[in-house]
């Protein structure tokens, strides 16, 4: 049987542990800064829960000790730097969490609610009462709140930079899947202006996540 | 959400985070004073939670497994050491480990009788070689 490679190698629990107390004030920093641009539209509320989370599912696959409906990722320890796998790990953890069955059930639930949108008095009327279909109301419901947040992080950073043509311009490419390229050509602009543009909208965000303080 | 919101989200967030990986630590750590930010206490603030994650999911394993190994074996009289012998003994486990320290907090701040089942639990995990039982 053929021996796995050495770059294949998982880390242990305590190699883990060792390489997250290593983590400098520079990689610390950066994670928490993109757990809290990703966290967005997702379930989390809080950036270090995001990144805990990418250290426990670590954690999980290393144990290979899976509880409940707990997830592992393995850690290529030879492979790839801790920092990049927290990374991946996160934005993999959030993207599913956007993705959640929350979400695509809620197409079945909203076509129930009509178009009052009352789950409570739709499932009566439909004679709905088995406690998973209620606590997929509830969820429609969380769902909602966090859509109608999200709607509300949009329209502010859309009117912040309403009157900027750059940011417009490489925020309209990027909807359109249009490579850097592309936009600059598209829009008429340098690499110069399209990195600015690109700094001050992350910067934007950064400050108008509402909510998403570092705790 | 797969609508015009959040096709708007996923280009902020990509555009966000393809600036940030262009990012200098040097720049980012301009950023954060620009900002009014301490990178020290935001440094300790983050590895306190990550720290917590580790530590209550090393404990929360141990335990686990603390409890599967006594239902395989047959309850037997535990003797220890005297209290001042045990906490000697946890100490010198840590020193020679120290991420049972982080497992475990340090062993601080604790009772007597939490010192007795932290005791056991390193016995369990053959970090502590047990006096012998002097009876």
């Amino acid at each position: 049987m053929q021996q796995p490679s050495p770059a294949d190698e998982y880390a242990t629990a305590e190699e883990i542990s060792d390489a997250v107390g290593r983590l400098t004030v520079e990689e610390q920093i950066r994670l928490a800064k993109k757990a809290r641009i990703l966290i967005w539209g997702t379930e989390y509320f809080n950036p270090l829960e995001l990144l805990g989370e990418a250290v426990k599912r670590a954690l999980i696959a290393a144990t290979g000790d899976r509880r409940d409906k707990e997830r592992g990722r393995p850690w290529p320890k030879n492979r790839v730097e801790l920092p990049a796998f927290l990374s991946e790990s996160m934005k993999s953890i959030a993207d599913s969490s956007r993705e959640s069955i929350h979400q695509t059930q809620t197409v079945e639930l909203e076509a129930i609610a009509g178009d009052t949108g009352d789950m409570d008095s739709a499932l009566n009327d439909e004679g709905y009462s088995q406690p998973d279909i209620v606590a997929q109301a509830i969820a429609f419901e969380e769902d909602e709140a966090r859509i109608s947040a999200a709607k509300a992080d949009v329209a502010k950073i859309e009117k912040h930079f309403e009157n900027d043509q750059d940011v417009l311009a490489i925020l309209e490419g990027e909807k359109e899947e249009m490579s850097a390229a592309e936009v600059l050509s598209m829009f008429s602009i340098d690499q110069k202006t399209y990195d600015s543009a690109r700094r001050r909208l992350r910067r934007q965000v950064d400050k108008l996540m509402p909510g998403r303080s570092l705790k | 959400m797969k609508n015009d919101v959040q096709k708007e989200i996923d280009a902020f967030r990509k555009l966000a985070l393809a600036d940030l990986d262009t990012l200098s630590d040097a720049e980012l750590m301009a950023e954060i004073a620009a900002d009014g930010g301490n990178p020290q206490e935001m440094s300790d603030q983050i590895a306190a939670r990550l720290d917590d994650v580790v530590s209550q999911f090393l404990r929360y394993r141990t335990a686990e497994a603390k409890v599967q190994a006594n239902s395989k074996k047959p309850e037997a009289a535990i003797w220890r050491p005297a209290m001042e012998r045990i906490k000697q003994l946890i100490e010198q486990a840590f020193a020679a480990d120290p991420k049972l320290a982080t497992a475990f907090r340090d062993g601080k701040r604790q009772s007597d009788s939490d010192l007795q089942t932290l005791y056991d639990d390193l016995v369990d995990m053959g970090k502590i070689n047990p006096d012998h039982d002097p009876r």
